[in-house]
């Protein structure tokens, strides 16, 4: 039979459908069964769980995954029942739609602790540097530093010029460079670890 | 009448006093009853919200391919753990033929 002849059918006017038919028809013929509830209630559904997820493919998968499970289900369901299979289909979109809103918290506050953790492990001594906006507090510390290792890590931080290009500079081999930078952010991450230490 | 039509009907204001009063009682018969009008509620509601109400064609094909992809996953799952318990019933005839007849 014709999908439309039995949804008219089950249809009182312009109403919703029939339970006590739609549980034979799930019985007997499931896939017309969820066919015919998919026309009558996809897009309220997709609005309820849309409205609780604020994500329109997930509201698309939470729907289509509701109906997949009457369809599994048909033969449970189908079963005479106390409660209605419209107020079931609102239950189980809307539970799936705020399990889905909770696991969406819990993934985006882990990954904001995740990048919290990164950046604080992440963070060289030149981050720190140009995050303070050449503070005069760091300033005053790299004035303290050896002549070459300030000369070359203010060449690096202010001007952003590369090992060779400091080398020609200043006149020294690259591998001084090198050495200078190394040994300059080593005492930068100390006196920087120091500090915050000291304000702690 | 079914009852979530005589919802709807009340929902659209269609329904006559002895329908309500229907309803009215239902609805203080249990907390559960409550719970399922407010959600029969809120799809009434959001079908009234929605501007498209045509069949959703691509819909339905959606979710017949999901369903079909999971009973193909289901037979071959049975499938695979037939061949195993054969496989395994095999071995054990061929040990005990060993152990009872050729030793």
């Amino acid at each position: 039979m014709d999908v439309r002849v039995i949804r008219d059918n089950l249809q009182s006017m312009s109403g919703p459908l029939n339970n006590h038919e739609l549980r034979k028809l799930l019985l007997s013929l499931p896939g017309k069964a969820v066919r015919i509830l998919c026309d009558q209630y996809y897009p309220a559904l997709l609005k309820i769980a849309f409205s609780l997820t604020h994500d329109h493919e997930a509201a698309k998968d939470i729907v289509q995954e509701t109906f997949c499970h009457i369809w599994k289900n048909a033969r449970r369901l189908g079963a005479e029942q106390e409660r209605s299979i419209q107020h079931y289909l609102v239950r189980v979109v809307r539970n799936r739609s705020i399990s889905y809103y909770h696991e969406v918290n819990a993934q985006s506050r882990e990954k904001a602790r995740i990048a919290g953790t990164l950046q604080r492990h992440e963070r060289s001594p030149e981050s720190g540097y140009l995050q303070l906006e050449y503070a005069q507090e760091i300033r005053d510390m790299i004035a303290r530093f050896p002549q070459r290792e300030r000369e070359c890590l203010t060449l690096k931080l202010d001007e952003e010029l590369s090992n060779p290009e400091i080398s020609a500079r200043l006149g020294v081999g690259i591998k001084a460079v090198e050495r200078s930078l190394t040994s300059a952010r080593k005492r930068l991450r100390n006196e920087l670890e120091a500090r915050s230490k000291k304000k702690t | 009448m079914d009852r979530v039509t005589l919802i709807y009907k009340v929902l659209a204001g269609d329904a006559n006093l002895p329908e309500q009063r229907t309803l009215a009682r239902w609805l203080h018969e249990s907390e559960e009853n409550r719970r399922e009008y407010e959600n029969i509620r809120l799809l009434w509601r959001s079908t009234m919200l929605v501007e498209d109400r045509h069949p959703q064609e691509g819909a339905f094909d959606a979710i017949r391919h999901r369903v079909r992809k999971d009973q193909r996953r289901r037979r071959r799952m049975r499938a695979i753990i037939s061949v195993l318990l054969a496989m395994i019933f095999g071995l054990l005839l061929v040990f005990l033929f060993q152990t009872w007849f050729v030793n």
